[in-house]
């Protein structure tokens, strides 16, 4: 019986293969990948909680700071942004066979000079409203993740997702904007692991609903949907504007594991998205404004291997597509279209001459290639260039009790819905320290990112902090 | 062990139907395809029989206040047309002005303008339009030629820097003895009379006087408070000084009310006129009715006769906006897209220029000209 149903699973998977986790509707979120700890663990290729594994219990208390400061940025991006977060997770066996896994967050971010913006990420939709306000936007809330991985039966595994968000904005400046956003996505895939083998399938259905309230103190609201990112339709002035944006995604898919997790080993994993997004804007009645999807394939690949004494090699590969199109719910007819696509190939080579000290070094080159098109106002961005990232880092216990380590990265990357810029130049410096006391581990992180455009002087900084506390 | 197997399937099922859900069919028709040809005409005065024949080489604009696009320009053909292409569904507001001759020793100012309602829905998807835009000499007539009401920008609610601007669009000097300026409630669509909120009245005797003229080409300038705005902490340098406007609004039983003994009055429950209210004169910000009649019927009760109406304005800043002036007097209503506290103000696109349509007629500009007319 157990292996029908298995069979039926898989099947019943299947037929949604095409569609995974590369789009996600939390901004930042509590990252279980970070705490996996077995080779054998495949979620990093596509955040199938099947394929997540850990032995032992964990207790993890992370607090952290970000700061950006943005010289060079576009017409709606804040100047500043600034976030400070903690987070709560534990991870629990409850069985040899099955384990419970639970985050808590709250986030505490602050955009500054939004610039007419109603929108947290101005640049994320194409129907985002403005207005005439100029200020600072805050935005709160908790952020809950539960994950729950059973072994159904022998060598398959089952695991479930649920992320749930609820957060709050307010704009400091007139007419004040109060942004309500809810997000829930509920991820379940299947792992069937063989010693020289593996299969995984894995859908996600998630859901964002934001909702947005100006109300007139001083003066109207004059509210504008912009149709893209050039046109926008004048809303009629009123004394109270609000906005109901839905999106709702469906992603699938799948990988494939050839071969020992301690010798060579090929993943392959491939999934599919669908996203839908609707913006109603209402003054007096509701007023459908715009629609748009999003259809998206993304391929990962790579190859690890980890044959030569103290020596691991990984090659790898990705393909990322994104179609999508926009309709005018004004005129019911095609206002614009854009199509992207990655492809990303690169090396990394790990040297560990001892359990206490790693080293590493790795690079990647891809190509990439934009073509966004508006016919409301004739408006074509077709660009392409080559990106290309290096990489070093090491991890070094100076004693048995503090470990340390540092990372460097240089890249070069081609923007999207930037025509200010033709490519930025990052570079980017990390350093951790962490030290074990009787009651558990003490750590910090500080990372430091400098963006450069091609074509300006000025230039854009990143610091975080983040201290956290550990058992395990 | 079954009931999670169950809730499994069922699950995937579930996902598999709300994929079905997500999508919507991909639109077939481009917005920013459509073709617009006008056809501007002049009347044809030459021979007993009316006709119109078309007006080659004038310039004709076309904007539109749905989106932030700029004005489309085409100049038109020897068939006297004008070619737009590649234009989004929208509401559109053609305009054209020239100056024709009709003989190598005459000139005529003509303008011609019209507003297209250019929708999807009204075109019911075709993304072809042809139509006519008859130019006519500007009527030439005493008219109502700005009106700034929404008040400057500000955060403490002022907009009693109101004022009307009157225009002598005739060749010969008009009198303004004895008019009257209306403030209207709403009023029967098809009536012959208009109910009224506000009445005030110029000095002098109706038709007949001969005491306050106004020259041709002359504005005038009616201000609520004729006083200096600026003068007011807040908004000082985002408004405008009345101090020396022609004339200033008074009501003879408000208590303490501001007047200007510089600036002659208009004035209401004077004994001739009277009216319920007795504040000055304050319309609404981005919404309202005004008229201005000759004064030969005064007696509101049983309203003002239609027939005396010299001028009549509607004006609203809401696209649906329930129409509340006869259609006889106002074929719509200018304003549309008007901020409060905005600073904005609304004029007539040429001097004088009147169709009685004021959604025509009227434009928005961002700040006031009282006592001349916008660039």
């Amino acid at each position: 019986m157990n292996k029908i149903f298995s069979k039926t699973l898989i099947l019943s998977f299947s037929l949604l293969l095409g569609l995974f986790a590369f789009e996600d509707v939390f901004t930042s979120r509590l990252n279980f990948s970070k705490i996996g700890n077995s080779k054998n663990n495949s979620y990093y290729l596509t955040g199938d909680p099947a394929s997540f594994q850990f032995d032992g219990n964990l207790e993890m208390i992370s607090t952290g700071f970000n700061y950006s400061d943005k010289a060079f940025k576009r017409t709606y991006d804040p100047t500043v942004i600034q976030n400070i977060n903690a987070s709560y997770y534990t991870l629990r066996q409850i069985d040899n066979k099955s384990f419970f896994a639970a985050g808590l967050a709250y986030e505490d971010l602050r955009l500054k000079d939004m610039w007419g913006s109603r929108e947290k990420d101005f640049y994320d939709d194409y129907f985002s409203t403005a207005d005439s306000s100029a200020g600072k936007t805050a935005y709160y809330g908790p952020r809950l993740q539960f994950m729950y991985n059973a072994e159904l039966s022998k060598d398959l595994f089952f695991g479930l997702l649920i992320d749930y968000g609820v957060e709050r904005g307010l704009k400091d400046t007139f007419p004040q904007t109060i942004t309500i956003m809810r997000n829930s996505s509920y991820k379940m895939g299947l792992d069937y692991r063989k010693e020289k083998f593996g299969i995984g399938l894995h859908a996600r259905y998630y859901d964002d609903q934001t909702h947005y309230e100006s109300v007139k103190f001083f003066v109207e609201v004059e509210a504008k949907t912009f149709m893209g990112y050039h046109v926008f339709y004048n809303e009629n002035s009123s004394s109270r504007s609000r906005k109901k944006r839905v999106r709702n995604g469906l992603e699938a898919g799948g990988h494939l594991r050839v071969g020992r997790v301690d010798e060579n080993v090929v993943n392959i994993a491939a999934s599919f998205l669908h996203r839908s997004s609707t913006s109603e804007v209402y003054t007096s009645y509701s007023k459908p404004r715009g629609y748009w999807e999003r259809q998206g394939l993304h391929i990962k690949t790579d190859f690890s291997s980890y044959s030569i004494d103290k020596i691991s090699l990984k090659l790898y590969g990705e393909y990322l597509t994104y179609n999508d199109w926009g309709k005018s719910l004004i005129s019911n007819t095609l206002i614009l279209e854009n199509k992207e696509s990655y492809f990303t190939a690169g090396a990394n080579i790990q040297y560990k001459p001892s359990l206490i000290n790693k080293y590493w070094l790795g690079g990647g080159i891809g190509h990439v290639a934009y073509d966004y098109i508006e016919y409301l106002y004739p408006f074509q961005d077709k660009r392409s260039g080559i990106e290309w990232n290096a990489y070093a880092g090491a991890e070094m216990m100076f004693s048995s009790k503090l470990n340390s380590g540092i990372r460097l990265h240089y890249e070069k990357t081609v923007p999207k819905f930037y025509w200010n810029t033709e490519y930025f130049q990052n570079i980017g410096l990390g350093i951790m320290l962490e030290h074990l006391f009787s009651f558990g581990y003490i750590g910090a992180n500080f990372d430091f990112i400098k963006q450069n455009p091609s074509d300006s002087e000025d230039f854009n900084r990143k610091y975080q902090i983040i201290l956290t506390f550990r058992r395990k | 062990m079954k009931q999670f197997k169950h809730i499994m399937i069922i699950s995937l099922v579930a996902l598999l139907l709300v994929s079905c859900f997500l999508s919507q069919e991909k639109p077939t028709i481009r917005d920013g395809n459509l073709n617009i040809e006008l056809l501007l005409t002049i009347e044809d005065d030459s021979d007993s029989i009316s006709s119109t024949i078309p007006v080659p080489g004038v310039e004709v604009k076309l904007t539109t206040t749905n989106y932030n696009l700029p004005p489309y320009y085409d100049i038109t053909d020897s068939n006297g047309i004008a070619h737009f292409e590649g234009l989004p569904f929208a509401y559109y507001k053609a305009e054209a002005y020239s100056i024709i001759k009709p003989t190598p020793f005459t000139e005529v100012e003509v303008v011609g303008a019209k507003v297209l309602e250019l929708t999807a829905d009204s075109l019911g998807g075709e993304l072809s339009y042809r139509d006519s835009v008859t130019m006519l000499q500007s009527q030439r007539g005493l008219c109502i030629n700005e009106i700034y009401t929404c008040g400057p920008k500000n955060n403490i609610f002022y907009f009693y820097d109101q004022f009307f601007e009157l225009y002598n669009a005739m060749s010969d000097t008009a009198y303004l003895d004895g008019m009257l300026f209306l403030r209207l409630s709403k009023t029967e669509l098809f009536a012959d009379t208009l109910s009224v909120i506000y009445i005030y009245q110029f000095p002098g005797t109706p038709l007949t006087g001969r005491e306050y003229p106004i020259e041709p080409g002359e504005f005038v300038v009616l201000a609520g408070l004729a006083m200096d705005h600026n003068l007011i902490g807040p908004i000082r340098g985002k408004t405008i000084d009345l101090s020396n406007a022609d004339w200033e609004f008074v009501n003879e039983i408000e208590a303490g009310a501001y007047d200007n003994p510089n600036v002659p009055n208009i004035t209401t429950n004077n004994g001739k006129v009277s009216q319920k209210s007795k504040v000055g004169f304050m319309v609404g910000l981005t919404g309202d009715g005004l008229a201005l009649c000759d004064g030969t019927d005064y007696d509101q009760s049983d309203g003002i006769d239609i027939k005396t109406v010299i001028d009549c304005v509607e004006f609203s800043s809401s696209e649906t906006h329930t129409k509340e002036v006869p259609y006889s007097l106002d074929k719509s209503w200018g304003g549309i897209g008007q901020g409060k506290y905005s600073g904005q103000s609304l004029e007539r696109i040429r001097p004088g220029f009147d169709t009685n349509n004021s959604r025509v007629d009227f434009t928005i500009i961002n700040t006031p000209t009282p006592g001349y007319h916008h660039e």
